[in-house]
């Protein structure tokens, strides 16, 4: 493809996206579904969630003042969406996982690796929810240091820390289950 | 050089090019000369292997378009719903009254009956979340999508929709009722947005909130600086109370009964526990601070409920479980002093109660009353105490008949 077109297309999106939604989705969708899933763990709960997340955000943007707040905000109303989802369904957190969880028959991974993974999910999960979803982030997104620190309000050490200590963790789980056959 | 230990530390950061050149230089060195941490290294980049394939999220733009058609749904069913409607009514009237016009001049009738009030009343019923139960004087409401501020009388019992926000003076305390029953009372004051009926925003001063025995109710507290950032939100759990504050920049929460749930206050994503009797804040700096027993400051609640005569059976209780320990133990004697810092405010609650009182076995209460109240009252509690010195227990009489001589000398 060539850059012109490509550009093109990308105005044309974002000149659709002005008109029909104030709100840039696509920017903020993956670190607002890591907030969810790091604090629901289930698959379909947490899709859930960040549907919510971005309806209610869309239907009420007009009530944001200041748009440098908008990262603020859209975590808060997570934060409500998570908290309502816990409260009303008693959210299936401690569920081992969704078989969705796991990006399957893509073909490039046998079942052992599908199984793997399955195992290196449930590490994940049993991290703690602020490692989680510092580990998340960084996946998902592969956001920067900096740019979690920001989103997160911590500080950028802390970040660093935190990923370091849930490698260790997830490095630690794996390694006892593989000499435990 | 650096130890095994400082290198094994940086080697998760070195993973994600997020060391300095100086760092990353030390980090290459130490893994040529160490095999130790080479075969640390390797594993660590076999788990970001692992964890590249395991956490992929797919999917996402058809997640994206769902949401976009779904908000979209939401918008227009509720911005052009009504344009939609009134701008057929329009439609719709304006031919019914061509015709009818058409129909009078070629009769030759005249026009009285046309009707001109078509497509009025036809607009989407807002939905309601709470409504004003009672106030000491005028409260101020704004509804969503106006920039000015009503004024209700106390007398008025409001609706309000959702969205609206409501704010009272310096002199002005009032009560609402959220549709699922949770009850709210506001300080003076204050200022609180009704985002749905279990969903309050708090943006100045303290409110009192009893949630409603099937239903938690939320409540963000915000600071004024930064509006769109709240400092904390938190859940009342369903049938508890609790209270909450924010002023300068401190919000504040604290759970008045000792049968509530634990909740937990959240900050960003941190969440910080209130447990039965706890209060706790939070600054915007998110530096928490919590006393395990709170204070009952929960009194300043009670003018309130003495609005309308005769008193609920709420501020009955409330006052049974006040008055009856003050005079038996010295602990109690915090209740007398709470009840006195609240000034002649705090008159009215106590004169309501010894007035409307009918059970004789409560004299004794009745008389803590009255007497705590002499010192407190003033004119504002006149028709309480004329009403009270033709009491048929002389001991209240008295001492009623006695406020009111002292009130009359103040004046």
């Amino acid at each position: 493809m060539n850059d012109i077109s490509s550009s093109s297309a990308e105005t044309a999106r974002a000149t659709n996206d002005s008109q029909q939604c104030p709100l840039d989705i696509q920017r903020w969708y993956r670190r607002v579904y890591a907030q969810c899933r790091s604090r629901l763990i289930s698959v379909s709960d947490s899709e859930d969630a960040t549907q919510e997340v971005f309806v209610r955000a869309i239907t009420c943007v007009s009530e944001l003042r200041n748009e440098s707040a908008l990262g603020g905000w859209l975590r808060q109303i997570a934060n409500h969406v998570c908290v309502d989802m816990i409260r009303r369904q008693r959210v299936r957190r401690t569920d081992s996982m969704d078989m969705q969880t796991v990006p399957g028959d893509g073909g490039s991974h046998s079942v052992c690796d599908k199984d793997q993974q399955e195992h290196l999910m449930s590490l994940i999960n049993a991290l703690p929810e602020t490692h989680r979803e510092i580990v998340l982030l960084h996946y998902y997104e592969d956001m920067t240091y900096a740019e979690i620190a920001q989103w997160l309000g911590i500080a950028r050490s802390t970040v660093s820390e935190r990923l370091n200590k849930a490698r260790q963790m997830l490095r630690s789980g794996l390694a006892t289950t593989r000499s435990t056959p | 050089m650096r130890s095994c230990q400082q290198t094994r530390e940086r080697l998760s950061e070195w993973l994600d090019n997020e060391t300095s050149a100086a760092d990353a230089t030390e980090i290459h060195q130490h893994l040529r000369n160490c095999p130790q941490c080479q075969q640390e290294w390797e594993s660590l980049q076999s788990l970001d292997r692992d964890l590249k394939a395991t956490l992929q999220l797919d999917g996402v733009d058809e997640r994206i378009s769902t949401i976009r058609r779904v908000a979209q749904d939401q918008l227009k069913s509720r911005r052009t719903g009504f344009d939609t409607i009134s701008r057929r009514v329009a439609l719709l009237a304006a031919l019914a009254a061509a015709i009818l016009v058409a129909l009078f001049v070629f009769r030759g009738l005249d026009h009285t009956t046309a009707d001109g009030k078509a497509g009025l009343g036809e607009s989407i019923e807002p939905m309601i979340v709470a409504r004003l139960v009672k106030a000491t004087g005028d409260v101020q409401v704004m509804n969503p999508g106006n920039q000015h501020w009503d004024s209700i009388q106390p007398s008025t019992l409001v609706s309000l929709e959702k969205g609206a926000r409501l704010r009272t003076d310096d002199s002005v305390l009032c009560e609402l009722q959220t549709v699922d029953d949770g009850k709210i009372r506001v300080d003076r004051s204050c200022e609180v947005v009704f985002r749905d009926q279990s969903e309050i925003e708090l943006i100045r001063g303290k409110i009192w909130c009893l949630a409603p025995e099937k239903n938690s109710l939320d409540i963000e507290i915000n600071s004024s600086a930064s509006p769109n950032i709240p400092i904390a939100t938190m859940t009342c759990p369903s049938g508890s109370e609790f209270q909450c504050g924010v002023q300068d920049d401190v919000a504040s929460c604290q759970s008045l009964s000792p049968t509530n749930s634990k909740t937990e206050m959240w900050v960003g994503s941190t969440a910080c526990s209130v447990g039965p009797g706890e209060s706790v804040s939070i600054d915007s700096k998110q530096n928490v601070q919590r006393n395990p027993e709170s204070e009952s400051t929960k009194i300043w609640q009670l003018p309130l409920l003495a609005i309308h005569s005769p008193i609920d059976d709420e501020l009955r209780l409330v006052m049974q479980k006040l008055l009856a320990p003050i005079g038996m133990t010295k602990a109690m004697h915090f209740n007398e002093q709470q009840i006195r810092a609240l000034g002649p405010a705090g008159a009215i609650p106590l004169l309501a109660y010894a007035a409307t009182e009918s059970d004789a076995s409560h004299l004794n209460l009745r008389r803590t009353a009255v007497s705590l109240a002499r010192d407190l009252a003033d004119e504002s509690a006149i028709d309480l105490l004329t009403k009270l010195a033709s009491d048929p227990d002389a001991s209240i009489s008295k001492q009623a008949a006695e406020t009111l001589n002292r009130i009359a000398r103040d004046q």
